[in-house]
């Protein structure tokens, strides 16, 4: 398993799609804050009623993880057709007839897969982070050390959203017939989650201004809202601080969901005839 | 006589389509099998099958003495190295970093084992080279899939059409090394190829398959003698013939035919028509003919057919 492991961390760092991610991340973590600078320059202080919360390097940062960012898409896109070379090079088959098990494989899959994707978004978190404190406060309060807490909870949080999309990412993978499958499948699952996450945030504000809403219907749209894994992100770095129920919330849907994937994606690469 | 593979009836059926039809096959320890059979007739699905990339509907097989559906068949895969069809190779890297993540997998740590092995199928050249194995041609591409199995220090090797892509020079390297890894290390091979006249140059043992069928297993010997010249003598006094033939040539390379007899094997053709004429032996009709293993292939799968 540790051979495998690092044998597949050498292939993604020998390839350049991987860093062509990182420069990617990097270059779209420099922009926002600038462009919220420039803004902030011409808006003056009008700005925090034109991007009310926004003008701060933590939003800036917790905003970098969302799902539905332009990162949030293009990582694990490009982080699949690196991880499903394995597939397309044929070169999976060495590992097989290396004598090592279809879970080793698998489960090496999914640890660089998710490795990988927290580096990515990591160095995009904290480049947008690093930028925005030139520019910006921290946030609005002074910063105290409850604050690092908070900090180091919401990146925990994070990085379980992340394995969710990674384990999603790893039955993908060893479940298609080719990269491109992968890819439409993959961005045909994140885009039906943010359109239904959509739809149920509308939903709920337009409930929130009507008294005579139903409440068992918005007990169900928050119910639903809260458990959609690409609104689990959103959550992160707003509330003040995380209640159990938040925590729930949060964790709860990807770590659920992602051991049904990897259930899933084991169970099906276990009989998986491979070219 | 120790057995490194066994296949007692394997089968795979893709739908309802058995691209393996109960598989009967031993290779013994030290053997060079050649596995021979027409386009889609279930040589690399067989092969697939033993290197554990897919799973069979019904059968089994034993590898080095363990079962396939036992869990230290790991273990036994550890043993063996394969090129399945083409070889497995990292496209966009250079020939030494596929080298180093195989190595990785195995867990071999040892820069030499590396350098050894491009130098052993002839790509020392590119050791330093940083051109990607994309860019290689087929040949190269073998080659390297050939180093790469070896990196593991293979007792059994399965090449699947090794020769495919070669050009001449590539070829008589590739069937060099095959000798000399077999001779020098003992290992045992499983070759299919389509070019029957280059696996009679090294195989020791033969299996035809038909339809997903082994229809025939022939060593080199038999196939030798199935192979071998023959020379028809017809005379109007075939007992006179024989009896005189008798006196200069084996018995067992001596058979009657009609109105003749039938010399197997290679003869001195103008010793023997001498010793006949002085003999005083009338003959009536001399043909010689050699039947080739490809139309010894042919008549085997001719007869599956």
């Amino acid at each position: 398993m540790k051979s495998l492991i690092k044998s597949d961390f050498r292939r993604v760092l020998k390839d350049k799609l991987f860093f062509v991610s990182l420069i990617i991340g990097v270059v779209l973590a420099l922009i926002t804050p600038i462009i919220y600078f420039v803004i902030f320059k011409f808006a003056g202080e009008e700005v925090e009623t034109l991007l009310p919360g926004l003008i701060t390097a933590k939003a800036q940062f917790f905003q970098s993880f969302s799902l539905n960012n332009n990162l949030g898409l293009i990582g694990p896109v490009l982080l699949s057709i690196i991880i499903c070379k394995d597939f397309s090079f044929g070169t999976v088959r060495n590992k097989i007839i290396a004598g090592k098990t279809r879970n080793e494989i698998f489960f090496s899959m999914f640890t660089v897969t998710a490795v990988s994707l927290i580096v990515i978004m990591l160095v995009h978190a904290f480049t947008s982070l690093g930028c925005s404190l030139i520019f910006f406060d921290y946030q609005a309060t002074p910063f105290v050390l409850a604050d690092v807490w908070y900090f180091i909870e919401s990146l925990l949080f994070e990085i379980i959203i992340l394995l969710f999309i990674a384990a999603l990412m790893s039955w993908l993978c060893a479940s298609m017939k080719n990269v491109g499958l992968v890819i439409v499948l993959y961005v045909a699952i994140t885009f039906v989650l943010i359109i239904i996450g959509s739809i149920t945030q509308v939903a709920l504000s337009i409930f929130e201004i009507d008294p005579e809403a139903n409440q068992a219907l918005v007990k169900v749209l928050t119910f639903f809202n809260r458990i959609n894994v690409c609104n689990s992100a959103y959550y992160i770095g707003i509330v003040e601080s995380y209640s159990i129920k938040d925590v729930l919330y949060i964790v709860l849907p990807p770590v659920i969901g992602a051991a049904g994937f990897l259930g899933l994606g084991m169970l099906k690469f276990r009989r998986k005839d491979l070219k | 006589m120790e057995y490194v593979l066994k296949v007692e009836g394997l089968t795979k059926k893709y739908k309802s389509h058995p691209a393996v039809n109960n598989a009967y096959m031993s290779i013994r320890r030290g053997d060079i099998y050649g596995f021979v059979g027409e386009n889609g007739s279930g040589k690399t699905t067989l092969i697939r099958l033993i290197s554990g990339l897919i799973f069979e509907n019904g059968g089994s097989f034993e590898l080095f003495g363990v079962k396939n559906n036992s869990k230290d068949i790991y273990g036994a895969r550890k043993k063996i190295g394969a090129i399945v069809e083409t070889p497995s190779i990292y496209l966009n890297m250079s020939a030494y970093d596929s080298l180093k993540m195989q190595a990785t997998i195995l867990g071999i740590n040892d820069e030499e084992k590396i350098k050894g092995v491009l130098c052993d199928v002839g790509l020392g050249e590119l050791l330093n080279n940083k051109k990607h194995v994309g860019d290689f041609s087929l040949g190269m591409r073998q080659r390297l899939g050939i180093a790469m199995t070896l990196l593991g220090d293979p007792e059994f090797l399965i090449l699947d059409e090794p020769m495919n892509g070669l050009d001449p020079a590539g070829i008589v390297e590739i069937r060099e090394l095959i000798l000399k890894l077999n001779r020098e290390r003992g290992i045992t091979f499983l070759i299919s190829s389509h070019i029957l006249t280059e696996l009679t140059l090294v195989a020791t043992k033969y299996g035809i398959i038909s339809k997903g069928t082994i229809i025939k297993e022939i060593t080199s010997e038999e196939l030798h003698r199935e192979c071998t010249k023959t020379t028809s003598i017809q005379s109007n006094d075939s007992s006179r013939l024989m009896e005189v033939l008798s006196s200069i040539l084996p018995a067992d390379m001596l058979s009657y035919i009609p109105e003749g007899v039938k010399i197997s094997g290679e003869i001195d053709l103008n010793s023997v028509l001498g010793t006949l004429i002085t003999s005083e032996v009338t003959l009536t009709s001399v043909n010689c003919s050699e039947t080739s293993f490809e139309e010894y292939y042919l008549s085997i799968v001719g007869g599956a057919k």
